[in-house]
């Protein structure tokens, strides 16, 4: 099983780690993403995200399959959030069910190394002081 | 022909639109529409060895030579996660 999501609303996280895994699998890995209250700038408050919709979700579906290439896993869950995010809320969630635990990690690694590098969404950094920062990773 | 334009995040703020169409004279690249828009919205060059380039929603480079409707997007480096 293979499920993407980018949404506005909070993730419901307990959902999302019960839709994931079979019987036969040992093994359910889980990767939630936060803000950060710290940044190099200010003290953040809250981000928000901005999506290319359609191509981040096809973007996300190139990795998830490459994932299933690489590793024997089972089931895969990405759900991204877009618009604003609060602290402590979560920004991305990355579900992977397999038989054994290694390749449950290494396929939740890789996939979110990635989603870093190649899906088009962008953050900007809200701050305490009223002030804001587009997020520039370069 | 006609091609459509797509920003996202700073390029987006920087060049003032979303969606914009351009007309093409021949032969154009990823570059050529580059170099048009750094002449049109000169603060974009801030950006010129950061941005990332997308024809019909695929990655490409400067070099990808543009069809009649393609949908071209501009954009920042990404930092979703």
């Amino acid at each position: 099983m293979k499920k993407i999501l980018l949404q506005k609303e909070q993730i419901d996280i307990e959902k999302a780690i019960n839709e994931v895994g079979t019987e036969e699998d040992g093994a359910v890995v889980f990767f939630i993403g936060r803000p950060r209250k710290d940044s190099s700038i200010c003290e953040v408050k809250y981000i928000e995200y901005e999506a290319f919709h359609s191509m981040a979700v096809k973007e996300i579906e190139k990795i998830i399959n490459d994932a299933f290439q690489k590793w024997p896993i089972t089931d895969c869950i990405v759900i991204h959030r877009f618009g604003r995010v609060e602290l402590r809320e979560a920004s991305i969630i990355i579900a992977v069910s397999s038989h054994h635990r290694e390749e449950a990690f290494s396929s939740v690694k890789y996939i979110i190394d990635t989603i870093k590098k190649t899906v088009p969404i962008w953050k900007t950094e809200f701050y305490f002081d009223g002030t804001s920062r587009v997020y520039d990773r370069s | 022909m006609k091609i459509v334009v797509n920003t996202f995040s700073s390029v987006k703020t920087l060049c003032g639109f979303s969606e914009k169409e351009f007309n093409l004279n021949g032969k154009s690249s990823v570059g050529d529409v580059l170099n048009a828009l750094f002449k049109e919205y000169n603060t974009l060059i801030k950006l010129k060895n950061k941005l990332l380039f997308a024809v019909n929603e695929e990655y490409c480079d400067e070099s990808k030579i543009l069809q009649d409707g393609d949908q071209l997007s501009i954009f920042p480096p990404v930092s979703g996660g």
